[in-house]
């Protein structure tokens, strides 16, 4: 679990591997820096116990004098193998005089020829126990060398070592599990935040959108994740509000023709019938079984539109000849309300799905004929400056009020004009815009009422 | 009785006035709020069914302006909108009822029944005065068991006097019911069919239910005095 993908045990894991490294480097120092200082003083002391020999065998007359080291032959250099032991040797390595304690069982210390300093090392002592062991050459005025070897029992040492090393195993041990559980619980309180965090983003659900997390409540480093977390939930509601409000605005336009259609039908078969009445009833729910499928294919485009979804080929489009296009389109309705079409168009050149725009262009024209009056007309200017191509589409019709060109774009509104008109659907302009947006061109509308309206477009140019 | 419907697509009250005017209910038909205002406030109407959306003001504008003008004619909203919020508001609006479309015409006319019931003392769809039977949901008239058969007008007129019976209905409520609002009115038309009723409803029985209130109007009436 150490190695998981957790980050508490992650962060655990390299805490404690650091802290036994650390412990673990600083039983060590400690062991080999007391070992030192113990070895270090059996040294002094050796080193003191060479010099007062030395010092013995010289004598205060400078005389060689053996005699006067019975001075020193006391207390552990008395006990047989004491652990305490000294050697006076020539340069041959002949035995002059050796500690009581060496002599009194015929033991030796092993000879080598030293220098004039004193050499340290370690031995292994005539009672088969470490000993450390100094000699020291000394150059009496004869000229003579005279060898002198002191020991010492490493055993007291090396207990009270050993002694140590355990103590400070055990204490750094208690010392790293109190780290351990400190890190443990440090670990788990600096994530609590991410708990915390956790717990927040759990309540949201489909139906709870609007919480948001309380960048307040969470630690500075979450803080920043918390915000996007947030800015993420805002975007994500505002898609689900829309894609509510589309559900609810289709079901509710599509509830008016099925209610037509289903009063037909029951309204019909209450009763025996003459056929003409039939025909009649049948009539009525084709139309309105039309309108509905109308409808649906707008609302489909709509849907399209708005998941921007929809597959554009763009490529260099002449704008008059969309226009032109268009008015043959609408030709046909033109005459029949009475209405003049009128263009007035540059060579502009825009970047744009033909065909997408051609039906953008139908729409608004088709409206401008259709709310406007008997000897009225249609007029169509594309004009283009450096930055814009502009299209207008003006009509003199009855205008559309203040109130209602806010909402003109929207999806299913129709001004109270617009709503007696029955083949409309109130998606029209909505289309119009969704591919006006999908092409990167403004849509805007200027109206007067009883004057005339004016929609404008106004296409980027490359 | 007389029903206002209050409906701005032109397919959907076609058809609801003529299945209405079927069921022998005399229809006035409006196609925006103000209009819809005018008709309930100054209309003898006995029910008003009332789309929400509508042109010029809404149908919950409308109803509330109706409620505060006093008036306490029984409303149905019948609308595409069918949240529960929706409903809510309509019925705190003063709606009596609210219909969600698309609806089954059977069950708006069982609605329109109720609500008519409501004004009266009659408690279910069949209303019994003496022993006369009037069958409101399938428009069956019996006396003594006998069934009577009866034409839209005669129908209409009987209808009006039992859902207000052992009370005074003037030759003028009766005319309005029976008329559309721009027909011309003749009040001895409604004496004509009083006399057809009397002489299908009343002939050779001991008890004559309908009776003429001198210089008011005519009456059915449920017992002897």
């Amino acid at each position: 679990m150490i190695f998981s993908s957790s980050i508490k045990s992650r962060l655990v894991a390299v805490f404690l591997f650091t802290s036994a490294a650390i412990y673990a480097s600083l039983g060590f120092y400690l062991y080999y820096n007391l070992k030192n200082i113990a070895i270090g003083a059996v040294d002094e002391h050796l080193h003191d116990e060479v010099q007062l020999i030395a010092g013995h065998i010289y004598g205060r007359d400078g005389r060689d004098s053996l005699a006067e080291l019975a001075d020193i032959a006391i207390g552990d250099y008395a006990e047989p193998l004491s652990g305490h032991y000294y050697q006076i040797s020539d340069e041959s390595g002949k035995v002059l005089e050796s500690s009581p304690s060496l002599s009194i069982v015929g033991a030796a210390l092993p000879f080598r020829l030293p220098s004039v300093e004193p050499e340290l090392s370690f031995i292994t002592g005539p009672d088969r126990k470490p000993h450390r062991l100094i000699e020291q050459r000394f150059v009496t005025p004869k000229g003579k060398s005279i060898i002198v070897q002191a020991s010492e029992s490493l055993t007291e040492t090396y207990v009270l070592l050993s002694v140590f090393k355990r103590r400070t195993f055990l204490v750094l041990t208690v010392v790293f599990l109190l780290t351990a559980a400190a890190i443990y619980t440090a670990v788990g309180y600096a994530l609590r935040g991410i708990g915390f965090f956790t717990r927040e983003v759990g309540l949201i659900t489909e139906k709870s959108l609007m919480r948001r997390i309380d960048t307040e409540g969470v630690s500075d480093e979450l803080r920043p994740l918390a915000e996007s977390f947030n800015t993420v939930l805002s975007r994500l509601e505002t898609s689900f509000e829309r894609q509510q409000r589309f559900v609810s605005e289709t079901s509710h336009e599509l509830r008016t023709p099925a209610a037509v259609i289903k009063s037909y039908c029951d309204v019909t078969l209450a009763k025996k019938r003459e056929s003409a009445e039939y025909i009649t009833a049948l009539e009525g729910i084709s139309n309105s079984v039309g309108r509905m499928s109308f409808m649906i294919d707008r609302i489909l485009e709509v849907a399209r539109l708005e998941a921007g979804i929809l597959g554009m080929t763009r490529a260099d489009v002449r704008v008059k000849d969309v226009i032109d296009d268009v008015f043959r389109l609408v030709g046909q309705k033109a005459e029949e309300e009475g209405v003049l079409l009128k263009l007035d168009a540059d060579d502009s050149v825009v970047s744009a799905d033909r065909e997408r725009i051609t039906e953008a262009f139908v729409n608004l024209v088709y409206n401008a004929i259709k709310y406007n009056r008997r000897g009225g007309y249609v007029d169509v200017a594309v004009r283009s400056d450096a930055k814009y191509c502009v299209v207008t589409v003006s009509d003199t019709g009855v205008g559309i009020d203040k109130a209602s060109q806010q909402k003109i774009f929207d999806r299913f509104f129709r001004a109270d004009g617009a709503r007696s008109v029955a083949d409309g659907t109130g998606l029209g302009l909505s289309i119009v815009k969704g591919i006006m947006d999908a092409h990167g061109a403004a849509i805007s509308v200027e109206s007067e009422e009883g004057k005339g309206t004016t929609f404008r477009v106004a296409f980027p140019r490359k | 009785m007389r029903i206002l419907l209050v409906e701005d697509e032109k397919e959907l009250s076609n058809i609801i006035k003529k299945g209405l005017e079927e069921a022998s209910y005399n229809v006035d038909v409006a196609y925006d709020g103000e209009e819809a205002f005018y008709m309930a406030a100054n209309y003898p109407v006995d029910v008003v069914i009332l789309d929400v959306m509508l042109p010029k003001m809404d149908g919950i504008a409308v109803l509330k302006k109706l409620r505060a003008a006093k008036s306490e004619v029984p409303v149905i909203l019948l609308t595409a909108l069918d949240s529960v919020a929706d409903k809510i508001k309509g019925l705190d609006a003063g709606a009596d009822d609210y219909l969600p479309k698309p609806f089954e015409f059977g069950e708006l006319l069982a609605r329109v029944r109720a609500l008519l019931r409501r004004k009266s003392s009659a408690k279910q769809s069949v209303i019994r005065i003496a022993d006369l039977e009037i069958d409101t949901a399938a428009r069956i008239v019996r006396r003594g068991g006998e069934e009577i058969a009866l034409s839209a007008k005669e129908y209409s007129i009987l209808e009006l006097m039992a859902y207000n019976k052992d009370r005074v209905v003037s030759r003028q409520a009766i005319s309005e019911r029976i008329y559309e609002e721009d027909v011309e009115r003749d009040s001895n038309v409604v004496d004509v069919f009083i006399n057809y009723l009397r002489k299908k409803i009343d002939k050779d029985r001991e008890v004559k239910l309908i009776q003429t209130v001198r210089g008011s109007g005519y009456m059915l009436r449920s017992q002897e005095e």
